[in-house]
């Protein structure tokens, strides 16, 4: 799998890496002393690789978009406590994924959570697929399972094979070590190859999530990072 | 050489060709070669893996005919900017109207306070004491014993006036 993270979408595909980067740079500083129009020039980079990643949270286009322009004025808001000896990609995913998860929280709490109930009526089915009704089909069962993971471990899962991030770039986007995403990976995949042959052979169902522990060294790490 | 535990907590990283290093990749390789109840585990996994990526076909379209974020973020920048203006602006207007005006009122009650405390003492003609009339009470008689008391006594309720040549 590429790294997608340093192309954040294909427009800019072709454009090498160090000079994107290097331009990127400039903008970030130009934005940080005020320059709205270099903050806007990022913001067209990474429109669309945002609201696609919010958008596996949320199944809306429209509220992944509500929830990607709230990301963004955030991240302008933030610019000051950027580190600009970092990339900005990470930063702007990490911020765009904490906005979608402190909203699906914030649902949760409100007791009409419907992440993934709702993508059968929000969204129209693809042409592109033989069989619409299939794909949706799929698509909820996949949902129903993912929704069994827990949230640390179902976050890496999606970053990762559905939106094709890296580990490095996971890392970076959770602020965790790679070898943390790591592990949470291959937890995240056998829970839901697990749950997936439950599911399929009638034997689960069970709606609640999966109580895991964490082994002691992530346990530690997270611990220290206040979270 | 690992076993089969190790290499079952591997495979998930393995289907997914996310193993650290190329090494691993080749153990677990080796070992998927001769352990049938390994590699059953391996292709349940890569399955399922890719039906959790068939899966996101339909998501990870994002419709090519939406309007930008860009105009209505740039108002909320726009606004945003605005209001941290103005907060500075509030913040710190009305303290320094409210110095000014201490200090104009302050500036203007200078004179008077001086002329107040300060005004008769600053006036030579006012402290000059040479003119100053004192004068005794003639009734008094000081060099009488016994009269030194009452006369102070009367002093107290009649004022003396002295003049300076008898000191």
């Amino acid at each position: 799998m590429q790294n997608t993270m340093t192309l954040p979408d294909s427009e800019i595909s072709g454009v090498d890496d160090v000079t994107t980067a290097t331009h990127e740079s400039r903008l970030v500083e130009e934005a940080r002393r005020g320059s709205q129009a270099a903050f806007g020039e990022l913001v067209t980079r990474y429109e669309r690789r945002l609201i696609r990643v919010i958008l596996q949270f949320v199944k809306s286009q429209e509220l992944a978009e509500d929830l990607a322009q709230e990301s963004f004025l955030k991240a302008y808001q933030r610019l000051a406590q950027f580190d600009t000896s970092r990339r900005f990609g990470p930063w702007l995913f990490r911020i765009g994924v904490n906005q979608t998860l402190d909203y699906l929280r914030r649902r949760k709490r409100r007791g009409w959570w419907l992440l993934f109930s709702e993508r059968g009526t929000e969204k129209d089915p693809d042409p592109a697929v033989a069989d619409p009704r299939q794909q949706l089909d799929l698509e909820q069962e996949v949902a129903a399972v993912l929704e069994q993971i827990p949230e640390n471990y179902r976050v890496v899962l999606m970053l990762r094979e559905l939106q094709n991030f890296s580990t490095s770039d996971i890392a970076a986007i959770l602020e965790r070590k790679e070898a943390t995403v790591r592990w949470r990976l291959a937890e995240a995949r056998s829970m839901f190859h697990d749950l997936w042959v439950k599911r399929r052979d009638g034997v689960g169902g069970e709606d609640s999530p999966i109580p895991i522990e964490e082994p002691a060294e992530s346990v530690g790490q997270k611990r220290r990072k206040g979270n | 050489m690992m076993d089969c535990r190790q290499i079952k907590q591997l495979l998930p990283l393995f289907v997914g060709q996310d193993l650290p290093d190329s090494a691993t990749t080749s153990d677990v390789s080796k070992h998927l070669e001769h352990c049938l109840e390994c590699e059953q585990r391996r292709v349940g996994l890569q399955k399922s893996l890719e039906i959790l990526q068939a899966s996101s076909a339909v998501t990870l379209s994002v419709d090519v005919n939406r309007q930008s974020v860009l105009p209505k973020l740039m108002t909320r920048i726009s606004e945003w900017d605005s209001a941290k203006y103005r907060d500075r602006f509030n913040g710190w207007i009305p303290a320094s109207v409210m110095a000014l005006a201490v200090a104009l009122m302050v500036a203007v009650s200078i004179p008077s306070i001086q002329d107040e405390f300060f005004g008769a003492q600053s006036n030579p003609a006012a402290m000059d004491l040479t003119d100053f009339q004192f004068s005794l009470d003639s009734t008094l008689k000081v060099d009488q014993p016994g009269n030194a008391t009452q006369g102070q006594k009367k002093s107290a309720l009649v004022p003396a006036v002295y003049k300076p040549a008898q000191f």
